[in-house]
């Protein structure tokens, strides 16, 4: 090295290295985090795109009924990763089936090599065809008892089924999910409907498509996932070897870097081949790429990176700033000599960068090495509950599926261009400051001073003349040393302003998530209770479970509780004009609506009638949440008259409550108290229609109380798009001796026995399944109730995870970056401390000033984050609200007061730690020169 | 009336082969009011010898009374109560606090007591020192002599039992240097102040009462000074 500059930098490095050392872990956890954003994600992503791919396979979407050669344009296109073909031929008789009178053929697709691959076709037995001769047949014909193996041969006509009307005149008929049926007309049958079913109307036959087919069996494959049960057919493939030139469906796996989303694709398509066609995509798969038809989720996932991105590169440039600023007195000496013995201004600003980029380049590759160390054991911790969650809707099995590390060149450049541009704006200002100093300011000391050398420091009479020495001393040295005391003051504010909109910021998007995936409806939380099972209240579905879980030793406890299925309904009249205004004014962004027709709207279109949702409990619940609310306990009381809790909040928007063609923006009103013009102690009528009168059931409640959601949270979750009204027993025996009453039950209980669970639970299938196919039993654990069970929940639940990992790791970086701070302030006051030691300043009254200083610059980067943090929140939250409309985001009051306290104490006790008295004599730290 | 009483010091740094003897029983006496100045070559021990006088440097054996008090036997805490109280210490280099101005650096060890300040004499100091219109301005503000100046201020307000100068005049121009040895001389000749300064001036240093001269941490020669010059 011949640069000097570079030299005595170097020289000086090692002789600092207690501050090297500290700016190189604060630079390689800088790569760590970054790598943690990047690779993390990259790997998450990858994990869940192969779970994912077990349902229903890797492709992204299918273009339907496309030519060949629009085909062949479609997978040269550049965001196409990989594209397979595949043909529907139809029927073919199958006489070997085990149930002729309900699935009587074979479903046959064809498929190009690479959908094989694509549709996670996996063999049981056998191989995958190779020529448009040979099939493989799915192992759930076997499973129902076809008498099938391989070697055996089929033959005959290929055939769509089709349904013929009977009907000479009338409309369309929808006999079935996806079939219109004009009167006198005829429909293609989907896969999934039942063979046989002829009625009065329609009936169905078969139409050759001219093609025949000899196939040999040379395989059985396990059901794929496009197959439907009992749809009249099983599935079978054959190879694709020759492609008729219209009637192609292209599977595309898209390369996710080079499109922005589905719509994109559909676009070019469509202007490929110059006509519409039917698009199907792999939702989960795509929600995961960030290219789901939900552009929330997109939003959320791209919101996430570049919030966790920023702040990473924020921290790290104040941890990396601070290492610099710490050292700017005695670097700029040392510059300072080199100044005066000829270095230019350049010169000096590249020591600064010399020593960031000397500090950079090792910390890369260990950042890049310990990133992904630390992506490989939280993938290998967090697995087991991406497994849960992952696995909780019952389609996906991801056990087997291992977690790895996944990145690629781009994550790896993305790291290291961040942190190369983090480090040089961190390195920027100490570089343009300290080439600003004059070299004798330098070499006289003053460089912290040299701006100031006429301002006068005013004497603090009232701390002089009072005597108070410990706090004279910490006000001044808190006010007149800053660039020691701002370093603190910024890392107190940092780590508080980290912590606080790191944590505000992913309760945000949670929030936002929630509120996106939150259905219409409640759950009650199942606190003590292990299952929860739901039965129709008719038809004897309700008395058959509660006499299964009577007749179950197993079964400890149980608590009922039935929902109206909105069967009940309020008058209008009976709604406060408060919350009849917000229904107003979000149906009003409707198409051309006047909130001010509102009630007359509702008058018309809805009887005057709203529906509720009605919650009947036992009497010890009612008791029990009335006791949790505002409520008369002499209603509430267990036996009382039939009685009403209300819950008193309704929240509406424009995402819940549509009514109408085109929307006008989103909007949301947000009702508290006075839901209802009753009160307590009033009472209301609960209506419920009695077909054969034509008329109302009034069924007249008194209102015990009303309750907001931290008095019902405890035992249920509610959606607040709906009014719900708890009732006791006396109110549910009149409800459920309505005659259109519709009520569902559900019965919480405990067992703790595995094999009880499996007994019960095919006792009631075969409850379902035999004998009352109406009856709709389900059995939940805690799983399903309590996690998540759908695509967007499982991103809440991820988006959780990885917040608080990311809180935990930036938190790291702000904890070094204060401790650096106090420790270098106390480093560089060491000679001070020794001075007010040797003037008689006691080890009690030493501990007493840090103690005040502490103190006071405390207070300062609290109120400095306190700022930020409003700032940074409001400005959060407004850009929450706007893009993602409807969010309650509470005030982080409590979370500000625990972070204010968490920062407090680690403050405190860095500054004790931090500040220990040196065991050396007091005149050796006072001739002692710091480098 | 003896302030101070020095038995037998021995100071010594390293161990085995790299032993130095900074002080080798070092024994004297030294009246109130004295003004005793310590010369000797560079290692003969001079700063060691003051250090140890001052408290904040402890002796590996020996003893050194102040006004009736053994302070090698005082535990961190009376020892510095006692420091502040007893001894007024004047650096080479000034060690001033570089966060307060003048008049709080002159104050401190006053305040450090618990004890209120006394106005009039820290304006009877400041003004006495020339520091008159440097009252609010910071260390790093002042040139070296005033900041000598007000490490004497500090020395002197609390009106110690002693008052050791380690070089005093060292880092400084010869005319600053003697309005400094000036201002020491005066106080121990108007408030009866005992001084004891080391120095490598000789000039300065036969202005004292008595000289003691240091070599290899031995004390060979206690002259007492006839004719002050």
């Amino acid at each position: 090295m011949n640069n000097i500059v570079f030299k005595v930098t170097k020289k000086y490095m090692k002789l600092n290295r207690r501050r090297t050392a500290i700016a190189f872990a604060g630079i390689t956890l800088m790569v760590v985090m970054m790598t943690c954003v990047f690779v993390g994600k990259e790997t998450v992503m990858k994990y869940i795109d192969r779970v994912a791919s077990l349902d229903k396979g890797s492709w992204h979407m299918i273009a339907y009924d496309v030519d060949a050669e629009s085909a062949k344009t479609i997978a040269s296109r550049k965001y196409v990763e990989q594209a397979g073909l595949s043909e529907q031929l139809y029927c073919i008789d199958f006489p070997q089936t085990g149930e002729p009178d309900l699935v009587p053929f074979l479903n046959i697709k064809a498929y190009s090599a690479d959908s094989f691959g694509m549709t996670n076709i996996t063999m049981v037995e056998g191989r995958y065809p190779e020529n448009s001769e040979e099939l493989i047949i799915s192992d759930y014909a076997l499973e129902k008892g076809a008498d099938i193996k391989i070697g055996d041969k089929i033959s005959g006509e290929l055939f769509k089924r089709i349904l013929v009307s009977k009907r000479k005149k009338g409309g369309t008929e929808f006999p079935h999910e996806g079939i219109s049926l004009p009167a006198g007309g005829i429909a293609e049958v989907p896969v999934s409907f039942a063979y046989g079913e002829e009625t009065e109307s329609f009936y169905e036959t078969r139409e050759p498509t001219g093609v025949s087919g000899e196939y040999t069996v040379v395989g059985i494959m396990k059901s794929p996932s496009y197959e439907v049960h009992n749809g009249g057919s099983y599935a079978a493939l054959t190879f694709l070897d020759k492609p008729r030139a219209d009637a192609l469906n292209v599977m595309i796996r898209l390369d996710t870097a080079e499109v922005s989303g589905t719509q994109e694709v559909e676009d070019d398509i469509t202007s490929i081949t110059g006509e519409e066609h039917d698009f199907d995509y792999n939702d989960m798969l795509l929600a995961f790429s960030a290219m789901s038809g939900d552009s929330n989720i997109n939003t959320i996932v791209i919101f996430m990176q570049i919030f966790f991105t920023l702040f990473t590169m924020a921290a790290s440039v104040i941890l990396i700033y601070n290492v610099f600023n710490m050292s700017f007195a005695e670097r700029s000496r040392y510059l300072g000599m080199l100044s005066s013995v000829g270095a230019t201004r350049r010169q000096k600003r590249q020591s600064i960068y010399f020593e960031s980029f000397a500090l950079l380049m090792p910390a890369l590759p260990a950042g890049l090495l310990l990133g992904m160390g630390v992506v490989y054991a939280a993938t290998q911790l967090l697995k087991p509950r991406f497994d849960t969650m992952l696995s909780v809707d019952g389609p996906m099995i991801c056990g087997d599926v291992p977690m790895t590390l996944s990145f690629g060149i781009t994550e790896i450049v993305i790291v290291l261009v961040m942190c190369a541009v983090t480090v040089l704006i961190s390195a920027l200002i100490p570089a343009i400051k300290i080439s600003m100093i004059p070299p004798v300011e330098s070499v006289k000391g003053a460089a912290d001073n040299y701006t100031k050398k006429k301002k006068r420091f005013k004497t603090r009479k009232s701390l002089l003349e009072k005597g108070r020495p410990e706090l004279m001393l910490a006000v001044n040295s808190t006010s007149r040393t800053k660039h020691l005391t701002r370093s603190i003051i910024r890392s107190i504010a940092v780590f508080a302003t980290v912590i606080m909109v790191t944590l505000y910021g992913a309760n945000s998007i949670i929030k936002v998530v929630e509120a996106k995936t939150a259905e219409d409806g409640w759950m009650p939380v199942l606190d003590g209770y292990d299952y929860a099972v739901a039965a129709e209240l008719k038809n004897g579905g309700f008395d058959y479970v509660k006499e299964a879980l009577a007749a179950d030793r197993n079964v400890t406890d149980t608590k009922e509780i039935l929902d109206s299925f909105l069967s009940v309904r309020l008058s209008y009249d009976d709604i406060s004009d408060e919350l009849m205004d917000g229904y107003a004014a979000v149906w009003g962004q409707y198409d051309d609506h006047d909130p001010a027709e509102y009630r007359e709207y509702v008058k018309e279109a809805f009887f005057n009638e709203l529906d509720v949702y009605l919650i009947m409990v036992e009497d010890e619940e009612f008791e029990y949440i009335a006791s949790k609310g505002k409520a008369d306990m002499s209603l509430a009381k267990v036996g009382a008259e039939p009685a009403a809790l209300v819950y008193n909040e309704v929240f509406l928007d424009t995402d819940r409550y549509r009514d109408g063609e085109v929307c006008h923006g989103y909007k949301y009103v947000n009702v508290r108290d006075n839901i209802l013009k009753a009160g307590t102690g009033d009472s209301i009528d609960l209506l419920s229609f009695d077909p054969d009168k034509g008329e109302n059931i009034k069924i007249p409640v008194k209102i015990a109380g009303m309750a907001d959601s931290e008095a019902i949270s405890e035992r249920y979750t509610l959606s607040p798009s709906c009014i719900y009204i708890f009732v006791n027993e006396a109110a549910k025996e009149k409800i459920i001796s309505c005659p259109y009453d519709q009520s569902t039950g559900i019965i919480l209980f405990a067992d703790k026995d595995e094999n009880s669970i499996k007994q019960l639970n095919d006792t009631f299938m075969g409850f379902t399944s035999n004998e009352n196919e109406a009856e709709t039993i389900r059995l939940l654990g805690k799983d399903a109730l309590n996690a998540a069970a759908n695509i967007k929940q499982i991103i809440s639940d991820i988006i959780k995870i990885l917040a608080y990992c990311f809180t935990a790791l930036i938190s790291l970086v702000c904890l070094l970056n204060l401790y650096n701070s106090i420790r270098g302030r106390a480093a560089e006051r060491n000679k001070e401390t020794a001075i007010l030691r040797s003037v008689g300043m006691t080890e009690r009254q030493l501990t007493k000033m840090h103690d005040l200083e502490n103190l006071m610059l405390l207070a300062k980067g609290l109120l400095t984050a306190a700022v930020i943090c409003t700032a940074l929140c409001v400005g959060l939250r407004y850009v929450v609200v706007s893009y993602f409309g409807n969010v309650r985001i509470a005030s982080p009051i409590l979370l500000a007061l625990g972070i204010t306290a968490v920062t407090a104490a680690i403050s405190a006790i860095m500054t004790r730690l931090c500040n220990r008295s040196s065991r050396e004599d007091i005149i050796s730290e006072i001739r002692r020169e710091t480098v | 009336m003896e302030i101070l009483k020095v038995e037998n010091l021995v100071k010594e740094y390293g161990e085995g082969d790299t032993k130095v003897k900074a002080l080798d029983g070092v024994s004297f006496s030294v009246e109130k009011g004295e003004f005793v100045s310590v010369i000797g070559p560079s290692g003969s021990g001079k700063s060691t010898l003051l250090h140890i006088l001052g408290g904040v440097d402890k002796p590996t054996s020996g003893r050194v009374i102040i006004d009736g008090t053994d302070i090698c036997s005082l535990g961190e805490d009376k020892l510095a109560v006692f420091r502040r109280r007893q001894i007024g210490l004047v650096y080479q280099f000034y060690n001033l606090m570089p966060v307060l101005n003048v008049d709080e650096n002159i104050a401190l060890p006053h305040l450090l007591d618990g004890r209120k300040l006394d106005k009039t004499r820290l304006d009877n100091i400041v003004s006495h020192l020339g520091l008159a219109d440097r009252r609010e301005n910071l260390p790093s503000q002042l040139s070296g002599g005033q900041q000598q100046r007000v490490s004497i201020g500090r020395a002197l307000y609390s009106r110690p039992a002693i008052l050791l100068a380690d070089e005093p005049t060292g880092n400084l121009d010869r005319k600053t240097g003697d309005e400094i040895a000036a201002l020491l001389k005066e106080s121990n000749r108007m408030q009866k102040q005992t001084l004891i300064l080391i120095t490598h001036d000789e000039r300065l240093a036969m202005q004292a009462d008595r000289v003691f001269y240091l070599e290899d941490g031995r004390l060979i020669k206690d002259e007492t000074v006839r004719t002050r010059v």
